[in-house]
């Protein structure tokens, strides 16, 4: 749609600057209402378009995909490379590593292939029976295992043991290693091809996997830059002594690239839900200590988003954390830690979902002055088959070995004596939803560091969220309402700072439903605040729904309505809305009292993808198989922070 | 003769042969003189490569104490792999045979694509190729948006009345950013593609706007979030696109079949040399089974 020359860059960076100010405001004060108006002239210019620099494109993708080169894919029988990986998120037809055809109904805007920076190569050379590695009786057995045909029992025991740090020094590629710089090349190679500046983004980008004692605590790194750049350093690592396990070296290692390069790296965490009470501290598990200013300001500037919705469960809450929100219960993976090795205890959960984090990070800010967990959302797949289907209809598993299949579902997924999770607790989920200026590595970038970001669980529904003093209920009502946000408002990812007196802050929500979807339910503000005496609370708000209905006596809005046809897998759009708008006014809000607010978008329930898979294979699912859902949509969060 | 000296430098032929007869003195060399005695020659530059790597990985230099493990690894890198060569071990190894078989490809692969194509040539590999490099239909156009969540029965009157309007008399005065409802797309799409317009609006409006003659405001038109009055400004068709637009695809793709080219050249003609005798299935059993 826009051309990728540099000067059609020029508004981009204008933007940027503008809704950098409000990023920035916490240090600086808050941001000058003359010079915001500065940059948007209050009287339109006579052409309509001519002033209009800000984001009205949402670009859609997955910053989280594994191929053959991540060792527990390729274990799993993974066959796909990252070259595959960015055809089939193009949209083209390719061959699963089951050997089905598959194809996504429509392209994405951008990928990461992220792949394990541990082990990086390490598949290939098994495969192939690296004299190297057979030398070594663990590399020679797990060779046997997976020329035997045991391959997923040979992946189970090659995860288990990379997570005790069990896996034989002498055959794991570390940096430095020909197996190791040769597979970051050909990593690096696969996205520069694909990458098509205006029309596909393919960024450079691997995953850091601390996974000590089965504890998730990964993280993707994306890179804004080249190859040039990129290909300076290798990938970062968890094993020492060349890699560390604590996110603070992880840190180190981004500022040393950037200083050196002269490049941007960001940083992505994901399932905290499987980091058993580690994800988001209060106390650092590394050091046994309160979490400090360093930690809070460096977790700051590097982690700006989360992957709150992903195949391995979705994080946004969890019923014992937010036991008043009827829809906290979706798609949750809490068993235990990544391994299920460690059984999960109710007082970890705290430390693992967003909202908590969200509501935890205010908490911190009061004490340390700095909110280390301020990021924004993303969805992704985390899918370890080089294929990023996660639509419903069309969903191809977390590995390889759960491709579609009659059995996959009523397979266990992992099994371990400790607990069991089955294929059918796998959730197809999620995307990224990035508001940019353009389909380009920079402009990406630039938009997730400044959070104007959301998640799906797989729906392409658009969104829009901003905070201002000002919004009127009218400007619910203009033909383009981006606008009149970005003139009186700061958008999702953006900061309120001290509220004018006697103001309360407005807000301006709206969604536009999935052109190919479901209709939607209703949209949601979720508040979480702190209160004068320390204390976090978390209040949920029906902003606006579809029909007629009316809230009850208890304030609770009646459910949207059910069409979905389980055995024949449909459902129609009778009932929801294509569009919801509307202007909300914050009814409890406190001047002095920190706050967040972020926006929850419901569809009607639609067939689950066990659903699709019992039509489609015939088979019966068990009855504690869920079969419909309802898709949803997170964004990033908009602060208030009042003065010191 | 200085001319003739400098080309001759950049031939890659030349640095195939130079390579050969270099790997050909080494290997003579070793060959005579293996064990006892046997110098091994730590250079600056090799040093310089180890500190190089390293950093890479660490993001600083080696230490004094890290440089001498370097050293030290290098050397007996160098010890053993004379030793295994002269032993022979390299014959039988896999892994050694496909790398050297990469490495061969590797070096036959750049002296294809060591020359860069000329103008005539890339304008020559596009023509060959049009299906690889067509430009797909696209469109620039404005619309306004009618819901039927809003409006109910009366959508189309609606919309048909909105449409005389701006046929009529205040033709081209009116503000379009103020009429119609509300909708989270812009209004206006420049050179939007057929395929982009269909994931933005549906299959069903993408088809129907590819059926709007330019200029004038048409419709309305079914998306899959209600009516639409469009006016199509300008609608390319899928082109051929000049090799100025493409010139980079065009380079990489003519670059990728002459490494194909010329490795199966080379193979052919390296492959005449040899008389292969395969032989038949029966005659390896009874051989396994001796």
């Amino acid at each position: 749609m826009k051309s990728h020359k540099a000067l059609s860059n020029l508004p981009a960076f204008l933007l940027l600057l503008f809704v950098a100010v409000p990023l920035v405001a916490q240090d600086t004060g808050e941001p000058d209402k003359a010079s915001l108006e500065k940059a948007y002239p209050s009287k339109q210019p006579y052409s309509p378009y001519a002033d209009r620099h800000f984001p009205d494109r949402v670009y859609w993708g997955d910053t989280h995909l594994h191929t053959s080169f991540s060792m527990d894919a390729g274990a799993f029988g993974c066959r796909l490379g990252p070259r595959d990986a960015y055809r089939f998120a193009k949209g083209l037809e390719i061959t699963a590593s089951s050997g089905q055809p598959v194809r996504l109904a429509r392209p994405l805007d951008f990928l990461v292939v992220a792949d394990h920076s541990d082990g990086f190569g390490f598949f290939p050379l098994l495969l192939s029976g690296d004299p190297k590695i057979t030398a070594d009786p663990q590399g020679r057995r797990w060779n046997e295992m997976i020329k035997n045909g045991q391959g997923a029992a040979a992946a189970i025991d090659i995860i288990t043991s990379f997570g005790k740090g069990a896996i034989s020094k002498a055959i794991f590629p570390v940096p430095g290693t020909t197996a190791f710089q040769g597979a970051w090349e050909e990593v690096i190679k696969a996205a520069e091809e694909a990458n098509h500046p205006g029309r596909f983004t393919a960024f450079i980008g691997f995953e850091w996997t601390s996974n000590t004692g089965g504890n998730n605590l990964h993280r993707n790194i994306i890179f804004r830059d080249n190859a040039s750049k990129a290909s300076l350093v290798e990938p970062y690592t968890t094993q020492k002594p060349l890699g560390s396990d604590n996110p603070r070296d992880l840190w180190k290692w981004m500022s040393g690239y950037e200083e050196k390069t002269g490049g941007h790296v960001l940083a992505i965490a994901h399932n905290g839900n499987l980091s058993n009470g580690r994800m988001f501290p209060l106390i650092e598990s590394f050091s046994g200590k309160p979490i400090d200013r360093e930690y809070a300001e460096t977790r700051a500037l590097r982690e700006r988003l989360y992957e709150v919705t992903q195949i391995k469960g979705d994080g946004e809450t969890h019923p014992f954390l937010s036991p008043n929100d009827e829809f906290a219960n979706f798609e949750r993976w809490d068993k235990g830690n990544l391994d299920l090795t460690v059984l999960k205890k109710p007082e970890m959960m705290e430390f693992e979902y967003a909202r908590s984090a969200l509501r935890n990070g205010l908490k911190l800010e009061q004490e340390l002055g700095v909110n280390p967990y301020k990021f924004g959302m993303v969805g992704s797949t985390d899918a370890h088959t080089g294929l990023t289907a996660i639509d419903e209809d069309n969903f191809w598993g977390k590995t390889s070995s759960s491709e579609p299949s009659a059995e996959r579902a009523t397979h266990p997924f992992i099994k371990t004596s400790n607990a069991t999770i089955m294929g059918w607790e796998q959730t197809a989920s999620g995307y990224a939803g990035v508001w940019a200026t353009d389909n380009t590595r920079e402009a990406l970038f630039d938009a997730m560091q400044r959070k104007e970001v959301y998640a799906t669980t797989g729906p392409r529904m658009i969104v829009r969220f901003f905070a201002g003093w000002d919004f009127a209920a009218n400007d619910a009502n203009t033909r383009n309402p981006a606008v009149i946000g970005y003139v009186k408002g700061v958008p999702m990812g953006g900061d309120l700072t001290q509220a004018p007196t006697g103001k309360t802050p407005t807000f301006l929500v709206a969604a536009l439903k999935d052109p190919i979807g479901a209709n939607l339910d209703r949209i949601q503000i979720i508040k979480g605040w702190l209160d004068a005496g320390d204390q976090t609370h978390e209040k949920i708000y029906d902003v606006v729904w579809s029909g007629d209905r009316k809230r009850d006596a208890k304030g609770k809005l009646p459910p949207v309505g059910d069409t979905v046809d389980v055995p024949n897998a449909t459902y129609t759009n009778t009932i929801g809305a294509t569009e919801l708008i509307k202007v909300w006014i914050d009814p409890e809000f406190d001047p002095l009292q920190r706050a967040f607010y972020y926006v929850r978008v419901l569809e009607i329930p639609t067939p689950r993808w066990t659903a699709y898979d019992a039509k489609y294979f015939g088979i019966k699912m068990p009855p504690e198989v869920p079969m419909k859902l309802q898709e949803r949509a997170y964004t990033s969060p908009i602060w208030y922070t009042p003065e010191k | 003769m200085k001319i003739f000296l400098g080309r001759l430098i950049r031939e890659p032929l030349f640095h195939f042969l130079l390579l050969g007869a270099a790997i050909f003195f080494v290997a003579g060399r070793v060959n005579a003189s293996i064990g006892a005695g046997e110098k091994i020659v730590v250079t600056q530059s090799e040093m310089e490569s180890m500190v190089v790597g390293f950093s890479r990985t660490w993001m600083r230099p080696p230490t004094q104490g890290e440089m001498q493990g370097l050293v030290d690894d290098y050397v007996r890198e160098e010890v053993l792999y004379r030793e295994a060569r002269a032993m022979g071990l390299d014959q039988d190894d896999v892994i050694v045979r496909r790398r050297m078989r990469q490495k061969f490809e590797f070096l036959a692969e750049d002296l294809a694509t060591r020359r860069s194509p000329t103008d005539q040539e890339l304008e020559a590999h596009l023509q060959q190729h049009l299906d690889r490099f067509r430009e797909e239909p696209s469109f620039s156009f404005e619309h306004i948006f009618l819901s039927r969540e809003k409006h109910g029965a009366s959508t189309e009157a609606e919309a048909k009345a909105l449409l005389a309007e701006l046929g009529g008399k205040n033709k081209g005065t009116i503000d379009i950013e103020k009429r119609g409802d509300t909708f989270l797309l812009p209004s206006r799409f420049e050179k939007t593609s057929a395929a982009e317009t269909a994931r933005l609006f549906g299959e069903n409006f993408a088809t129907q706007l590819a059926t709007i003659e330019p200029g004038e405001w048409a419709g309305p038109i079914e998306s899959s979030y209600g009516l639409h009055l469009v006016r199509v400004d300008a609608r390319v068709p899928g082109a051929a696109p000049p090799l100025a637009n493409v010139r980079d695809s065009v380079l990489r793709d003519l670059l990728n079949d002459r490494r194909k080219q010329e490795l199966d050249t080379q193979y052919s003609k390296l492959r005449a040399r040899y008389t292969v005798m395969v032989e038949p299935p029966e005659v390896t059993k009874v051989a396994e089974a001796r």
